[in-house]
């Protein structure tokens, strides 16, 4: 039997809308992580650059997990293993406002957020010592000599990398998709179940997933050059 | 000006700096020789506080620069400090640099801190430079820039750390000409340098260190006579072979 393209019935009506739908979970899911994954990667960094042993044990604890476990198995931590522990209540709670999302958010959250201090980590580690001398030696204070010094040059140091893990988690997010939230893959997966147009469903997902990774690496690249940072 | 009370320092076990006392006379250009690891870095860096001392006192203007009631980075201020490796901040532009410590120190705005900035860069010669990024410079332009930025809060002194032995010999001499210019009027300047040319015709006095200790302060008549102190003849046979 030959199986007849006809990508006209997933491009209109209902399933359009729920493939729209997925994608917009999917830009929520990824722009949200992305934001708290920096912001905390930044935390890590900051705990991590301060001499003191113990706390610099649990950053480089907390790192080499989220790098060194899949992340659907994070996903299902949170999502399985973590619900388990809270009262019934507060689950049943979770779940009416969507526990899915919120859980995939703090997993893929807390992944990027190893990475990113990572990358911040070397960023700052290849700024030469004698910087933060020659920013004290003019008057600085050590904190005017990271704001104005070197917390400036790190960033485009890390740069490129952290734009790296921007794709990575964009990706990434289709991995929620474990656990029920229905983002992109998720509808893509319904959609062709119910109308048995598989090649076509995940064709236009790929060509959406294709679109949006080439925007965010053409913008990488733009950023990655306007912002690159040359030293002799 | 500047006074070294028996001064000493080690790093932990070892002694770089033995019992060192000498005087800097205000406006006066000081240079500092002798082999490496003998101490000359250290001194100057202990002089804006790069580097601890364990024994005796450094006063600048009369004021203990190590002790606790000083703060460090308003004495810093007044104290222009230029490095070997010139250290400009690679994500600014050359104007950028100069302006930094108006506008980070002294709070001005970008357009306050522009026409001063433009009249250092033009005093080194840089002004068509402004807007390049250090990357983009020679090393003696970018030592020049530097020293630029040590001097745009005007300080009473200035601290060269061996200003041009990065630099390509056909760029040590724009920065020693410049150099020159600086010294004499009214800024005390202190140098570490092997270049002897510029020490007899700039110095006011030329200090010799050996082995962490200060053998022999001379104004250049006496430091380059016959009648010099032993280390430095040995000191200036050495340099000669290598040059």
């Amino acid at each position: 039997m030959g199986y007849q393209l006809d990508f006209s019935k997933v491009l209109q009506g209902e399933y359009l809308d729920l493939i729209l739908q997925g994608l917009q979970t999917t830009m929520i899911l990824f722009a949200i992580s992305w934001v708290l994954g920096l912001l905390l990667a930044v935390f890590l960094t900051v705990v991590r650059a301060i001499e003191f042993k113990p706390t610099q044990f649990l950053v480089a604890a907390f790192v080499e997990y989220h790098r060194n476990v899949p992340i659907l198995i994070q996903l299902f931590v949170w999502y399985f293993g973590f619900a388990v522990v809270l009262p019934d209540a507060v689950n049943d709670y979770l779940n009416d406002i969507g526990a899915e999302i919120g859980y995939a958010i703090v997993a893929l959250a807390l992944n990027k957020a190893a990475y990113m201090s990572e990358d911040f980590r070397s960023g700052l580690r290849s700024i030469h010592p004698a910087q933060m001398e020659a920013a004290r030696s003019i008057g600085l204070t050590y904190l005017g000599a990271m704001r104005w010094v070197i917390l400036p040059q790190a960033w485009r140091l890390a740069l490129p990398a952290l734009l790296g893990q921007t794709l990575i988690l964009f990706k990434g997010t289709s991995l929620a998709a474990g656990i029920g939230v229905a983002e992109l893959s998720y509808q893509a997966r319904y959609v062709e179940e119910q109308s048995f147009r598989i090649f076509e469903a995940y064709g236009l997902v790929t060509l959406i997933y294709m679109l949006i990774s080439f925007a965010i690496m053409w913008g990488s690249s733009v950023l990655s050059t306007r912002y690159r940072l040359r030293v002799k | 000006m500047i006074a070294f009370q028996n001064v000493s320092k080690w790093y932990g076990a070892l002694q770089v700096i033995h019992d060192i006392s000498a005087t800097v006379e205000k406006g006066t250009t000081i240079v500092l020789c002798g082999p490496s690891g003998s101490g000359k870095s250290t001194l100057v860096r202990a002089v804006n506080r790069l580097e601890p001392i364990q024994k005796g006192r450094i006063t600048l203007a009369g004021r203990d620069i190590h002790a606790k009631s000083v703060n460090v980075n308003a004495l810093r201020t007044g104290i222009g400090f230029v490095f070997q490796q010139f250290n400009l901040f690679p994500h600014l532009s050359v104007i950028d640099n100069v302006m930094l410590p108006l506008r980070r120190l002294r709070g001005q705005s970008r357009k306050q801190a522009l026409p001063p900035a433009m009249l250092m860069l033009e005093r080194v010669g840089l002004a068509d430079k402004a807007a390049s990024l250090p990357a983009d410079i020679s090393g003696g332009q970018s030592q020049r820039v530097a020293i630029a930025r040590s001097l745009i809060l005007k300080p009473d002194v200035l601290i060269l750390d061996e200003p041009t032995r990065a630099l390509d010999p056909e760029m040590v001499s724009e920065v020693l000409k410049l150099l020159k210019e600086l010294s004499g009027g009214g800024i005390t300047m202190m140098c570490v340098t092997h270049e002897m040319g510029f020490a007899r015709e700039v110095a006011d006095r030329i200090w010799f260190l050996k082995k962490g200790r200060l053998t022999f302060d001379a104004p250049p008549d006496l430091f380059f006579s016959k009648d010099t102190h032993p280390d430095v003849q040995g000191f200036m046979s050495a340099i000669h072979r290598h040059h």
